[in-house]
């Protein structure tokens, strides 16, 4: 395809804070994912990642550089970029007292979902992520799983070309997480371009067709699984991932 | 743990619990600084206002119009009297005053003299009540009318050679009280309101979040997983909350009684503030066991709550709870009986108010701290044990209609009830007549929201709401049975009347409403005793006390008294709750032991037959001799008995029987 | 703005309030109980005062040279226990002393029901068995006089001169509307206002502490349409939860004070005509509208729960304010006054209670107040759409409050 999904060129952002002053948090990113493609953001906790993902998300809006989402950018065009992604983090909660139909339903319309199709397509969610059981209970009852579900549900129910995900996986259990993959896989596998961001290397090397490294704000190192660890000669992705991080701060 | 080990883990709770308040500056700010900036300055601006308000009225002329037949020197007296008194009136005589001009307020009063078939002229003066101009010139015409009657008698005497002086004069009223003591017992009134509003607002900034919000961020759990146990952990949250609201309402009371000494706000009256002798350091002494108090009411609302959005809720009865026994001294019959001073609470109040007023009465002052405390001590002490519990981290309830869920709501949804059945009988009694209120009152206002329950909570019939049949013996028994709970009952009542007496007048209005009205015989008992049987029963028996005992930890017994105390509500007048409410019970009983609740019915119509007829004859079972009443409670008790007796055969029988039906009538025909 | 954005948020944000036991708590559920309790509790100690006045007894202390009249008037009546004393200065205390004594009044020689009362009255029971003997004293005097009269041989028309009546033209719809309107308009600026409170404090730092206001804004919903929708759900809540008390006072009121006025020889009616239900209506939708877009401003920025309510107290304060101004009956709803926020909506439901408003000031008052709600809502969606709002204290650094309302919107521009 001529034109990627998700296209970063030179993401920056700085904040102030009262007592550290300016701070980069994002310091010249610059990345592209095609359909059909996973990127792993890869980096420790604080690396910038959530920044990123939320300034693709237009929840942030960058200092400088940009970004566009399905052709959208990001600056000139933030609603018709967030149409086109299905945003989920750790902190993206749900409606405690909605139930999961009502849920997806919600999300749908505030996405602009054609009201038409708008049942046709929750019912395709629900069976999609086998919720049927519980559609109709309040969220607020529902087990940590069912409400990942849930929320895997409510990213992707306006069908959107590009889905980011910022540490999706983070708090679940083993199973979980594991169906977590298989989900992001499975969209994959649809056409979907995912951004994927994780500080879990086995995540990272199972699903992600690209990883970008990064650490305080900028991308180390960016390439396919093969091509870094080649490239750092090391033998796991992590004494890879660790390579990199040391080279850097040296 | 060690006592000293206990005092350190103790003074660590406090020091982090103030700590964690004074960095939350924000809330500081706005729920202590804010309103000792705010108070003072409505206070100053209401004052100023109505201050204006006063001088416009007195300086805008009032317009009034005078008329009549009566004779020209009555009409000519009058008119000079009300122009003569001073201020800005202007008085003009009209032959037919046009009653629109007062409606309009072109004219403020129109005073007619008048002579009528009598002698006595008579000069009435017409206004408007709702009109503060208008009412303004009623207040200035009105004493000097009076004063020129009594100058025109005066006149009268003194020709006949005696002095007269008017009764403002001679009938004088003086008081012995020290200088400032009555202004302090005036002040005194309302002073432990606003004292218990500061504390517990004061209070609530410390304690309301203390264990609710914890919860809510999960670090009571974190807390009760230390080595401290819950008594220096609820010791220490008490503490804190308590100097807090001691701290805050001081500053509060400081900020008005400078900004009230400088002149800030000032009334007519001189001030509302007593002079500076009614203070005495000795105002502490109840204060102090107030802020205990209000800081464990603070902290058990606290502990019943998961989150601090409920704790908040749940604060609002518990607000009103606290605070209506300090009201206690504006009634004087009760404010000055030597019981409330027992009572939590008001006994402070009133102990607060004699203080003020100068009197020391340091028994009753300490009877009303120790009072006070001991309830301060049970609210904490439930507030530790609720911290102790199992639902202490979180109760998830089950999300399934049923009679727990409908226990859990019980009282709610039954407030609701009671406070429609008040309005609408209020209404009903001045639409209607009693037998359509009574009928509406029964079936719309009582069975229809209680059959819409059944329903929707999906009540079995037969566990939750014992429809089932209850033989022969149960209902025979209940008959004697109902005759003697009567009588109990009305000993019970003569005993509650003892603490909460109930005036002639009301008993005598009350009597005349249950006998007058229809004399047919079989209407009368349809209507007060086969139907409030038939539908009280299932309402209060069937619906409510079958669902609270599903309550978690409530179990049958008390779910019986919480449904009989509930029934003694709905019968309204404070008097009648007490024997009401026992009646309940027996019912009840007689529901639990027979395991039917047509059992209840039965014993209800029956004893309301036996009271209507009783009030009806007008038989006091007072009069009875001491043997009846002894019977009463015998009949009582064994015809109870009895009842469960019935029910264990009645279970041995559907035991042995094939069929349930047959098994049961062999059951009580054995009987 | 778009429509559907709007009705979709408002939807889900009232599905959400009617589901939350707290909220509906506050806004149905309490007006409904509170005020049939309070006419309870009323009732209740009205009565418990009755029958505790009724059979209490005054010490009453008579001293030498009272008229015999009198003295013996009180040793007649039953509410008074009479003693002879030797002087006044035994009253008071809790003993055997006094509650009031009687004496002769200087210079009353002669003349009937003269007395001097001397009490303590400091105390409930000197106050009162003052109140006794002075009644007493007033009845024993007007006698006297009346026998004087019959042995001088004065006229009774002569000494009576003439006789005061009063009567009160407004009539039992002007006072029902004068008593309600001197009730009503401050608590249902209350109500109005803890109607709102909730709602907007749940709609807003509630939602960022659930942490569904990031998931929210990851839509592709404007943050304008967002905020209007969770707008049109607090105002809607506040009217509620004004109508609902104003009606349920209105029901409580005319219960209690009806028939008690009407003991009194007023017929007094608390009916309240369809133009003043319209009145009011427009009122409540006035001062929630108004109140509905402060508060979602003041809480916008909270991170959680407890700290919006304390950031919204400040305008539940202000809400309180026009029960200063209703002291004065003068100021009404007019053209000057219709400009005042939240005075305009508590002026017009009490002057609605007497007579038909005036259109010009209500079209004045919708006006100015629509202009305040846009302002605040413009601050409120500036706010929100503020990084440093979104997520305080995180990915953005932690920044003052001062600093983050000085601040430009996006630091880089800066």
């Amino acid at each position: 395809m001529p034109d990627s999904a998700v296209t970063a060129v030179d993401l920056c952002k700085s904040f102030v804070d009262d007592s550290r002053g300016v701070i980069r948090a994002v310091d010249e990113v610059s990345f592209h994912v095609d359909r059909g493609e996973v990127l792993g953001i890869l980096g420790v906790n604080g690396a910038g990642k959530t920044t990123t993902l939320r300034m693709l998300a237009t929840l942030i809006e960058p200092t400088s550089g940009t970004a566009s989402v399905d052709g959208h950018d990001v600056r000139e065009d933030p609603k018709a970029a967030r149409r086109s992604l299905g945003f989920l983090s750790s902190t993206t909660a749900l409606y405690p007292r909605l139930t999961a139909r009502e849920t997806l339903r919600f999300f749908a319309r505030m996405n602009g979902y054609p009201r038409e199709r708008l049942e046709e397509r929750v019912e395709k969610v629900v069976e999609m992520m086998s919720i049927g059981s519980y559609a109709d209970t309040r969220i607020e009852r529902l087990s940590t799983g069912m409400k990942q579900k849930v929320s895997i549900g409510r990213a992707m129910v306006h069908d959107p070309p590009v889905l980011v995900f910022d540490e999706p996986a983070a708090g679940l259990d083993v199973l979980n997480a594991h169906e977590m993959l298989a989900m992001i896989e499975s969209l994959r596998d649809c056409g979907h371009a995912v951004v994927f961001s994780t500080h879990v290397m086995s995540e990272a090397e199972r699903i992600c067709s690209r990883i970008a490294v990064i650490h305080q704000g900028r991308i180390l190192a960016e390439g396919t699984v093969p091509g870094l660890l080649e490239r750092t000669r090391a033998d796991t992705l992590e004494d890879a991932f660790v390579s990199l991080v040391e080279s850097a701060r040296v | 743990m060690s006592e000293n080990l206990r005092w350190t883990a103790f003074l660590e709770l406090l020091g982090a619990e103030l700590r964690m308040l004074f960095r939350d500056r924000k809330t500081l700010l706005i729920s202590i600084v804010l309103p000792a900036v705010l108070t003072p300055l409505l206070m100053f601006g209401s004052s100023k206002i109505a201050e204006t308000r006063e001088e416009e009225i007195a300086g805008d002329t009032c317009r009034i119009v005078l008329s009549g037949n009566a004779p020209d020197s009555v009409i000519s007296a009058v008119s000079r009297a009300i122009a003569s008194g001073g201020g800005p009136v202007s008085v003009s005589l009209a032959d037919s005053p046009d009653p629109e001009q007062l409606d309009s307020g072109l004219v403020h009063a129109i005073v007619t003299a008048d002579v009528g078939r009598r002698p006595v002229p008579v000069v009435d003066v017409a206004y408007r009540a709702d009109m503060d101009m208008s009412r303004a010139a009623l207040d200035a015409i009105l004493p000097r009318l009076e004063a020129l009657r009594d100058s025109t008698r005066e006149a009268v005497l003194s020709r006949s050679g005696i002095s007269w002086a008017p009764d403002s004069a001679m009938i004088r009223i003086e008081d012995t009280a020290p200088p400032g003591a009555r202004e302090g017992s005036d002040f005194g009134r309302l002073a432990m309101l606003f004292v218990m509003l500061l504390l517990l607002s004061g209070v609530s900034v410390a304690a309301l979040d203390s264990i609710a919000g914890e919860r809510e961020r999960g670090s009571l759990e974190t807390l009760l997983s230390t080595g401290v146990d819950r008594g220096v952990i609820t010791a220490s949250k008490l503490s804190a909350a308590c100097a807090v609201g001691l701290m805050s309402a001081l500053v509060q009371a400081a900020d008005l009684a400078l900004l009230a000494r400088l002149g800030f706000f000032e009334t007519q009256g001189g001030g509302f503030l007593p002079p500076a002798s009614a203070f005495s350091p000795l105002l502490l002494v109840p204060v102090i066991p107030a802020a205990i108090f209000a800081a464990a009411l603070v902290l058990f609302v606290s502990a019943g709550a998961s989150t601090f959005k409920e704790a908040q809720l749940k604060m609002l009865p518990a607000l009103l709870a606290a605070v209506a026994p300090t009201l206690v001294t504006l009634f004087p019959g009760i404010g000055s009986a030597p019981v409330t001073r027992a009572v939590p609470v008001a006994g402070l109040a009133v102990s607060f108010r004699e203080i003020l007023s100068g009197r020391q009465d340091i028994a009753g002052l300490l009877l009303a701290a120790l009072s006070t405390l001991s309830l301060a001590a049970i609210l904490a002490w439930a507030a530790a044990r609720s911290m102790s519990g199992e639902g202490i981290i979180r109760g998830s309830a089950s999300p399934e209609p049923g009679p727990a869920m409908l226990g859990r709501r019980a009282f709610q949804v039954y407030g609701m009830i009671w406070a429609v059945n008040v309005i609408t009988s209020m209404q009903m009694e001045r639409l209607y007549d009693v037998r359509t209120s009574l009928l509406v009152g029964q079936f719309l206002i009582l069975l229809a929201p209680a059959v819409y329950l059944a329903i929707r909570y999906r009540l079995p019939s037969r566990t939750v709401l014992r429809l089932r049949s209850p033989g022969l013996l149960a209902p025979l028994l209940a008959l004697p049975c109902a005759a003697g709970g009567v009588i109990l009952s009305s000993d019970l009542y003569r005993l509650a009347s003892l603490l909460l007496p109930a005036g002639e007048r009301v008993l005598h209005d009350f009597g005349d409403a249950m006998t007058t009205g229809s004399t047919d015989v079989a209407g009368m008992i349809l209507l007060f005793c086969l139907i409030p049987g038939v539908v009280e029963e299932f309402v209060f028996r069937g619906v409510l006390m079958g669902s609270l005992a599903a309550r978690r930890g409530w179990g049958p017994h008390g779910a019986l008294v919480a449904s009989a105390l509930v029934f003694g509500m709905f019968h309204f007048l404070y008097f009648r709750i007490v024997p009401t409410a026992f009646i309940g019970i027996l019912a009840g009983l007689a529901v639990l032991r027979s395991g039917s609740l047509f059992t209840g019915m039965v014993w209800h119509a029956a004893s309301n037959a036996v009271a209507l007829l009783a009030a009806r004859e007008a038989v006091e079972p007072v009069g009875l001799p001491l043997w009846g009443h002894a019977a009463a409670a015998v009949v009582v008790v064994g015809g109870l008995l009895l009842m469960g007796r019935g029910r264990v055969r009645l279970r041995a029988g559907r035991g042995r029987g094939p069929g349930s039906t047959g098994g049961r009538r062999g059951g009580t025909a054995s009987a | 703005m778009d429509g559907p954005t709007i009705r979709t948020v408002f939807g889900n944000e009232l599905r959400g309030a009617l589901r939350d036991r707290t909220l509906t708590t506050h806004f149905i559920v309490i007006p409904l109980l509170l005020y049939p309790v309070l006419l309870w509790l009323g009732i209740t100690v009205a009565l418990l005062y009755d029958a505790g006045s009724e059979d209490t007894s005054y010490r009453v202390g008579i001293s030498p040279g009272l008229d015999p009249a009198l003295a013996g008037e009180l040793r007649a009546d039953p509410s008074i226990d009479a003693f002879f004393a030797s002087s006044g200065a035994e009253t008071g205390g809790p003993g055997g002393g006094f509650d009031a004594t009687a004496g002769p009044v200087p210079g009353g020689d002669g003349l009937p029901g003269g007395c001097v009362i001397t009490a303590d009255l400091s105390t409930d029971r000197g106050r009162t068995a003052a109140g006794v003997l002075e009644g007493l004293a007033r009845d024993v005097r007007a006698a006297g006089f009346a026998r004087l009269r019959d042995s001088l041989g004065i006229g009774r028309a002569e000494w009576e001169v003439f006789r005061i009546s009063t009567s009160n033209e407004a009539g039992g719809r002007d006072m029902g509307g004068f008593i309600l309107g001197l009730l009503l308009p401050a608590t249902f600026a209350v109500m109005v206002s803890i109607g709102c409170f909730y709602t907007a404090v749940d709609a807003t730092a509630g939602e960022r502490e659930r942490g569904t206001i990031e998931t929210l804004l990851s839509t592709g919903a404007d943050r304008f349409s967002i905020l209007a929708g969770k707008y049109l759900s607090v105002l809607v809540s506040g009217m509620t939860s004004g109508l609902l008390n104003t009606a349920s006072m209105i029901l409580c009121v005319s219960a209690i004070l009806g028939p008690l006025l009407r003991s009194e020889g007023e017929e007094i009616s608390f009916a309240v005509e369809p133009g003043a239900a319209f009145s009011a209506v427009f009122a409540s939708a006035l001062l929630s509208a108004l109140l509905s877009a402060l508060m979602i401003a003041s809480s916008s920025l909270a991170r959680n729960y407890k700290e919006g309510q304390a950031m919204v107290t400040p305008v539940y304060l202000l809400s309180v304010l026009p029960v200063i101004f209703m002291q004065d009956p003068s100021i009404s709803f007019s053209v000057s006054t219709a400009a005042v926020p939240v005075l305009n909506a508590a002026l017009l439901l009490r002057d609605s209670l007497t007579g038909p408003a005036e259109p010009l000031p209500m079209v004045i008052s919708a006006v100015s107040t629509a202009l305040f709600c846009l302002a605040a809502l413009w601050a409120a969606s500036s706010l929100l759409s503020r990084e440093e709002a979104a997520f305080p204290g995180e990915a953005t650094g932690k920044r003052s409050l001062y600093s983050l309302l000085r601040g430009r919107r996006n630091t880089g521009h800066a």
